[in-house]
């Protein structure tokens, strides 16, 4: 079976390589919110609402380390920080495509509804990559990107999917772009190893001096 | 006349593995004469000698050459064997093997200048503060280390590789003459578990060097669960590898065993000694590990995925003769003339392949195992 041209387009920005950052970038950014929201560490979070700041904070990191990631890390992507009035919501753009992350309680759970996320919706429901054969010559936005959320969570974090959202009236369908992030077996070896240097060896000049040696004899 | 030197006689005994009575019975001769000579009390004929190399699969030169007295010190083997039902000749045999090795290095270090040896000294510390304490003694951090050869190659550790002929070794590992040397068994079957051998050598490098071999005997099973400690604590630190237990399922161990570089078993077992998995969820993922036969000879998924325990140091000194004028790398076998297997345990190359072509017809190899193979002079 021929492959989508969306999906195509999709692993054009989010390649092995990419994915498997994500995918760190999820672990890097749930290991710094427990740090920072231990309630043993800093009793002063033992609240009935701890759940809630645990959230926040997940939200907060999870975009800030991907800001560092598309900046460090991640190839031909680029952090683009979009002001919705009080809030600030981190898109990660690529050339075919443009990703925010989003957290899930439950792996099939549906995104909160926001005017931000259906927005995404209605640009998905004419966007060229998805449905070629209806907006063919009738589409004429300057960005015809897909419109992806990256959404992860469960119980300590074990799911994350890029799923493509495409019903302005129904925020629970979707496509998904992806396998499970988080099973992905983790393969980045240059990212977040021990720079090792290889053993020094050099010529020295007792060859030399046997050669000699040899020579006298 | 040639003297065989009794040392050199017991070395190639038991470096094949064979009893003075099973030398004694394939060369035809008594017991007792083989045990002359290797007391000294008496010389082998010259017949003896050809029979020796060829029984013993060493070059004859070997057997006409002493010991180097620079190798005459060294430390306690310790030692891992998969069957201890020979465990005493297999010992003495990986003795030999390291004296052996050792000569090899000891030789190479004529042309080449190595990297000095550099372990920390740490005494009567728990394995997990050892640890710690060699991570920082070389300067690494607590992320995980992908290049574990290289690393104990540049800190001065010589490593070979302990599987020749029918004999496998897990690991062992020894100092000889302040030269600290780790021989791996099994890389090709077990990634992962060759790098946690390898860690683990380290640790009785570090840790039991001050034992004799009788104490060392006598407390084989605590110094063992030590060791096995220290490779998990080194390849595992506590800070980081705890970071990463976020799903303690047995896919969550399997996600990151490649990052780790160690098996799932060992992480399993690492994330509950660090309390981070219940003893009820221990015995479970155990159970579940042996059903679905990780534990046996078709191992665990993902070990192509793990980093090996790659060997650059013989690789670069190769690399460096054969770019110098002074001994080209296919001379060597008749530069150096010991056994087939100890040259493939340290250069992990067959040097016939390191001919040049035109000189492929012309050049006899120097080591050889059969007399009628042997180049003029060499006998």
């Amino acid at each position: 079976m021929k492959t989508p041209f969306f999906l195509t387009a999709v692993s054009q920005d989010w390649d092995e390589h990419n994915l498997s950052v994500a995918q760190e970038t999820l672990i890097e950014a749930n290991n710094a919110t427990v740090l920072r929201t231990d309630k043993i560490k800093d009793p002063l979070y033992d609240t009935p609402n701890h759940p809630n700041i645990r959230g926040y904070m997940r939200w907060v990191m999870v975009q800030k380390h991907f800001e560092l990631a598309a900046q460090n890390k991640l190839k031909g992507i680029s952090p683009v920080w979009i002001t919705l009035g009080g809030v600030s919501v981190l898109e990660l753009h690529g050339d075919h495509t443009i990703v925010t992350p989003c957290h899930l309680l439950k792996e099939n759970g549906v995104p909160n509804e926001t005017t931000y996320r259906r927005d995404l919706r209605i640009q998905n429901e004419v966007c060229p990559l998805l449905f070629p054969e209806l907006n063919e010559g009738s589409h004429d936005s300057s960005d015809n990107r897909l419109r992806i959320l990256l959404v992860h969570g469960g119980k300590d974090g074990v799911f994350a999917y890029l799923r493509a959202y495409t019903d302005p009236d129904d925020n629970s369908v979707y496509r998904n772009l992806s396998d499970n992030l988080m099973l992905m077996p983790t393969m980045l070896p240059s990212i977040d190893y021990e720079p090792v240097d290889e053993p020094e060896v050099g010529l020295n000049d007792a060859g030399q001096q046997k050669e000699s040696g040899e020579n006298q004899a | 006349m040639n003297t065989a030197y009794p040392a050199r006689i017991t070395q190639c005994r038991e470096l094949a593995g064979l009893s003075k009575t099973e030398l004694a019975s394939q060369l035809n001769v008594s017991v007792a004469a083989v045990s002359q000579w290797e007391n000294g009390s008496k010389n082998p004929t010259p017949d003896n000698l050809v029979a020796l190399s060829r029984h013993l699969r060493v070059p004859m030169p070997l057997l006409l050459t002493p010991v180097p007295t620079e190798l005459s010190s060294r430390g306690p083997i310790t030692f891992r064997a998969r069957s201890s039902a020979k465990t005493a000749m297999l010992r003495r045999q990986a003795e030999s093997l390291a004296e052996l090795d050792a000569e090899a290095f000891l030789w190479m270090e004529k042309w080449v200048s190595l990297p000095n040896p550099s372990l920390p000294e740490i005494l009567f510390k728990d394995p997990e503060e050892s640890a710690n304490e060699c991570r920082r003694f070389w300067g690494l951090g607590n992320r995980p280390i992908a290049k574990l050869g290289e690393l104990f190659e540049s800190r001065g550790i010589r490593l070979c590789s302990a599987a020749f002929g029918d004999v496998r070794f897990d690991a062992f590992s020894c100092i000889v003459s302040g030269r600290p040397f780790v021989f791996l068994g099994n890389e090709k079957q077990d990634r992962a578990r060759s790098r946690f051998d390898a860690a683990h050598e380290l640790g009785h490098l570090i840790m039991h060097q001050h034992f004799s071999q009788d104490e060392l005997e006598a407390k084989k099973e605590e110094t063992e669960k030590q060791a096995n400690a220290f490779s998990s604590a080194f390849l595992m630190p506590r800070e980081t590898f705890s970071c990463d237990i976020i799903d303690t399922s047995l896919d969550g161990f399997k996600r990151i065993k490649p990052k780790w570089g160690v098996s799932i078993q060992a992480m399993v077992r690492r994330a509950k000694d660090l309390g981070l998995l219940s003893e009820e969820t221990y015995q479970r993922h155990c159970i579940s590990m042996g059903q679905q036969g990780w534990r046996r000879a078709k191992g665990e998924p993902l070990d192509d995925m793990v980093p090996t325990t790659n060997r650059s140091l013989v690789r670069k000194i190769l690399n460096l003769l054969s770019n110098g004028d002074k001994i080209k790398p296919w001379e060597i076998p008749s530069e150096l003339p010991l056994p087939d297997q100890v040259l493939e345990s340290v250069f992990e190359t067959n040097f016939k392949t390191l001919l040049p072509v035109e000189l492929d017809n012309v050049i006899v190899r120097g080591v050889f195992s059969d007399p009628k193979d042997a180049r003029p002079g060499h006998n």
